[in-house]
């Protein structure tokens, strides 16, 4: 009777558990998806002086124009200076407290300006300006294009190259630190830690191991930065491989303790035979042992650039934040995750921008599922050792 | 063993929570938030009052959802947030708590003074990337800027870029606190800031707007009408709550609440 109940009461709360994931991913296909199909700027309408010929604009050439970057002449329009109106440049002419009637004046008036631009819901257009067609393509505008400005009104820039790139980036150099050390600090406390210090290195190491984020990013910003700024001359230390460096850091010890785990499981008969062969210690890890852990370390390294890819708050502390596509160690980085923490909070939910954000994580959540699917193929069997 | 139920009620009753209201929203109206609750609360127990950060755009987010009492601003609620109040027949109440000077600030050694705001335009739009475009030392400009949430980076979009977007290479810092730092240690850095988080690590530069002559941010009346980049900052606040939060709200205005407000650093 015990007995059934107990395992009745694992089988529930395995199944909560697995409940609460697929809930967790549906919800974040749900938010996310939309991004492919919705327009930012759906409820306006774009429309320019009925003398005007254009007749319609690619997303890109509206931005100019919107930005005063472009004339009109470029996209086939008359030589007149752009005027561009929209609902978030309004408050700058009509004050912030503007009445209904107001604004409707005011737009009347600018409907008369031959170089007139506007976005406006459907129902403040001034019936004399004649509506154009805007292309947006969604696909186009997440993986064909390098520059990321959600916010920017009436179109927004949504590349998601240099998020993607970033995290990518990031995780790479966070591992070329990880891995060595991780592998190092196993073999040292595996094979040559006195007994008598292996549990208090071990509890010093899950202290590194959680440690807030937020300390060591801070750490990161007061005592690394400006090191690395002064090492490299730069013109600041804020650089993708100020992130890397703590993200490796951090992740050693999941590194090393995996690949601890990994040495402990190398069948006695090996080792005795290369010792017995008259290998030294240091040879039989180095040809024999190492070489025996191969998948292992593969999963390890796997598993622990999952961890650096996750990570949120060193990242947006240290790495300077711009969004461009990286090009060396000492660039500025902008990842997924910190993306995500920096600006979820702040996007209107149902936003074309707040499913921008999930698609973010959609894509993040991908790549994580993928290095794990990895881990686990790479997993050694138990026949193979 | 049956009673214990019973006294697991009691002991809830015991702890209800005395009555709380909560603010949230912009960094640049915290401090001067936390110091009000702070003396309001050494004179009078209740209510609670629990302070957040998080950008004015969270904090209004909040509001708009039910999540918090206050949202503190340094923006005005922009025109189509207006508008979406409006279509859910809500009103909001719009309070001037204080004004807040937006400085500009270099690193200490860097030896320009002063720019004007085409200046700022083509420093924030990547059009110039060196300080010697602008009489300085040969130096690549490092260009902050806070995260698109905050009231301060809409503000300094809408009143110095008006309307042109930031350069891609523009570094985005989630909090001013850690934005002080940054420029502390970067010689060839700007970024802006409310006037409250000025320390001697950075240097502010006088500012000109259009032909004026350049003016140094200042917290008095003066640097409001004289300095251009001035901006109150707001509680907004729901009409149906405000006799809940009245007694907090009289206190912000009253002569001692004003004290408070000038000694965070603004102007009230």
């Amino acid at each position: 009777m015990r007995d059934k109940l107990t395992i009745g009461a694992f089988q529930t709360s395995a199944l909560l558990i697995i409940l609460t994931l697929a809930g967790i991913t549906l919800f974040l296909f749900r938010e996310g998806l939309p991004a492919l199909t919705q327009a930012p700027f759906e409820g306006l309408v774009f429309a320019v002086h009925p003398e005007n010929l254009v007749q319609n604009l690619s997303a890109d050439d509206c931005r100019g124009l919107f930005q005063q970057n472009l004339e009109w002449s470029v996209v086939g329009g008359p030589s007149v200076p752009v005027v561009p109106i929209h609902l978030y440049n309004l408050e700058r002419y009509v004050g912030n407290h503007a009445t209904p009637a107001k604004i409707k004046s005011f737009l009347d008036s600018v409907a008369r300006i031959p170089g007139v631009i506007v976005a406006l819901p459907k129902e403040w257009l001034p019936a004399s300006l004649r509506p154009i067609e805007v292309k947006w393509s969604a696909w186009g505008s997440l993986f064909g294009a390098v520059r990321w400005s959600p916010t920017y009104e009436p179109l927004p820039e949504v590349g998601i190259w240099p998020l993607f790139l970033g995290s990518l980036w990031v995780t790479f150099l966070g591992l070329l630190i990880t891995i060595p050390f991780g592998v190092i600090m196993a073999i040292y406390t595996a094979e040559f830690l006195p007994k008598s210090l292996y549990y208090p290195i071990k509890v010093l190491w899950e202290v590194v191991a959680g440690l807030p984020s937020v300390v060591v990013g801070f750490w990161g910003l007061v005592v690394l930065v400006p090191w690395l700024q002064k090492f490299f001359h730069l013109t600041t230390g804020e650089t993708a491989l100020a992130a890397a460096i703590l993200l490796g850091w951090i992740t050693i010890p999941l590194m090393a303790s995996l690949t601890e785990e990994a040495l402990s499981n190398v069948p006695r008969l090996l080792v005795e035979a290369s010792y017995g062969l008259g290998a030294t210690p240091w040879q039989t890890i180095l040809r024999v042992k190492l070489p025996a852990i191969r998948a292992s370390l593969l999963t390890a390294s796997l598993l622990s650039a999952g961890r650096i890819l996750g990570e949120t708050m060193i990242v947006l502390i240290v790495s300077g934040n711009a969004p461009v596509i990286p090009t060396s160690p000492l660039s500025p980085v902008r990842t997924l995750p910190a993306t995500l923490a920096a600006e979820l909070g702040e996007a209107p939910v149902g936003s074309y921008h707040y499913h921008t954000l999930f698609f973010l994580g959609l894509v993040l959540f991908l790549l994580t599922l993928i290095l794990n699917i990895l881990a686990y193929a790479t997993l050694p069997s138990e026949k193979s050792t | 063993m049956r009673y214990w139920g019973l006294l697991l009620l009691l002991g809830l009753w015991g702890c209800t929570p005395r009555e709380l209201i909560t603010i949230k929203g912009s960094d640049t109206v915290l401090p001067v938030s936390q110091a009000l609750a702070e003396a309001y609360l050494e004179k009078k127990a209740t209510p609670l009052i629990s302070v957040t950060g998080g950008g004015s755009g969270v904090g209004i987010a909040a509001l708009l959802n039910g999540d918090t009492d206050i949202a503190m601003s340094s923006r005005p609620l922009k025109l189509a947030e207006r508008l979406r109040l409006e279509a859910a027949q809500r009103t909001l109440i719009e309070d001037t708590i204080a004004w807040d000077v937006l400085a500009v600030c270099v690193h200490p050694q860097n030896p320009i003074s002063h720019l004007s705001r085409e200046n700022l335009v083509a420093i924030y739009t990547g059009a110039v990337t060196n300080w010697k475009e602008l009489g300085g030392p040969d130096m690549p400009i490092v260009v902050y800027s806070r995260e698109s949430s905050s009231g301060t980076f809409e503000f300094f979009r809408e009143h110095v870029l008006r309307g042109k977007d930031f350069a891609p290479s523009v570094r985005f810092i989630p909090a001013t606190g850690t934005l002080v730092q940054s420029i502390a240690q970067t010689p060839g850095a700007i970024g802006y800031l409310g006037i409250a988080y000025l320390n001697p690590t950075i240097k502010p530069l006088a500012i000109s707007g259009g032909s004026n002559t350049p003016v140094l941010p200042a917290k008095n009346q003066a640097a409001l009408a004289s300095y251009p980049l001035a901006r109150p900052l707001f509680y907004y606040y729901d009409r149906d709550a405000r006799s809940r939060l009245a007694a907090f709200l009289d206190f912000i205005h009253s002569p001692e609440g004003k004290a408070v407000i000038e000694k965070v650093g603004y102007v009230p």
